[in-house]
């Protein structure tokens, strides 16, 4: 996946039929999980909410890889 | 699924689609999708905790928990609101929840103390970091001084998207360029800014997603 459709997904300007894509492409690509944590840090960090406290990222989908979720 | 679409920006939609799409998706059982609404959304809710002006390791255990509620019970979602909205709700009650329970254990401390069991040191040592906050301002220090660097024409891109929370066709629409153009100018803004920050954050790297 390239970068620049990253920076697209983040923004939401990916359109609905390729987000499968990205998403399996994420899955399995450390480097295109780092790009879009930094991206998305970026724009956090434009918004002004702090930054480098809030990046709990692995230790909450180690979490979640142990949880199921509940029927509606 | 949004009853509320038509009030939002269209940016504000577009957000509040892919919301939905990836909360759709983790419920067909992709929890890849899932894992992109924490990297959304981390920052945004400690932010929320972090107003009880509570300690960073509570504010962290406190955004998981928040998390995993949401995970297990996201098939209530039912778009209402927006995700972050019902995200809110879900970790103000979970703080709330943990500041009840911390009253009650303040009363025993003092009671322990009655008692000198409470151990003053290991309260101070289990207290506030102020490491977190030197790095925030490092990292917003560098994220300035390379907005005012880089070109206007990235500058500016980036800024409607980020700071305006504009869509990439209202910002074409502003600056009277085509889409495609602003995809690429938004994003090599933001490859500018990492550039510049990947020193600071690969020391931070291995709690990242």
């Amino acid at each position: 996946m390239s970068p620049d459709q990253l920076s697209r997904l983040i923004d939401a300007d990916l359109e609905s039929e390729n987000l499968d894509a990205a998403l399996r492409a994420l899955s399995g690509d450390t480097d295109a999980r780092e790009a879009v944590s930094v991206f998305q840090m970026v724009g956090d960090a434009l918004r002004g909410r702090v930054v480098e406290d809030h990046c709990y990222s692995q230790r909450i989908f180690a979490a979640l890889a142990k949880v199921r979720i509940d029927p509606a | 699924m949004n009853k509320n679409a038509d009030a939002l920006s269209a940016a504000a939609a577009k957000n509040a689609q892919l919301d939905a799409d990836l909360v759709r998706r983790t419920l067909d059982g992709d929890r890849t999708a899932f894992e992109l609404l924490v990297v959304r959304y981390q920052r945004r809710l400690a932010a929320l905790i972090s107003r009880y002006r509570l300690d960073a390791a509570t504010i962290e255990d406190l955004t998981q928990e928040a998390f995993i509620k949401a995970y297990r019970g996201l098939a209530q979602f039912r778009g209402e609101s927006t995700f972050f909205t019902w995200l809110a709700r879900i970790a103000l009650n979970t703080t709330k929840t943990y500041l009840s329970s911390r009253r009650t254990q303040v009363e025993s401390v003092s009671l322990d103390d009655q008692n000198g069991e409470f151990d003053p040191l290991a309260a101070i040592e289990s207290g506030d970091s102020t490491e977190g906050s030197v790095a925030s301002r490092q990292i917003a220090v560098i994220i300035n001084d390379t907005m005012d660097e880089m070109s206007a024409d990235l500058r500016e891109a980036l800024s409607l998207r980020e700071i305006d929370g504009k869509s990439y066709q209202e910002i074409a629409d502003v600056l009277g360029i085509p889409l495609n153009t602003v995809r690429s100018r938004i994003f090599r803004a933001r490859e500018v800014l990492a550039l510049k920050l990947r020193p600071l954050i690969e020391v931070s790297r291995s709690n990242r997603w």
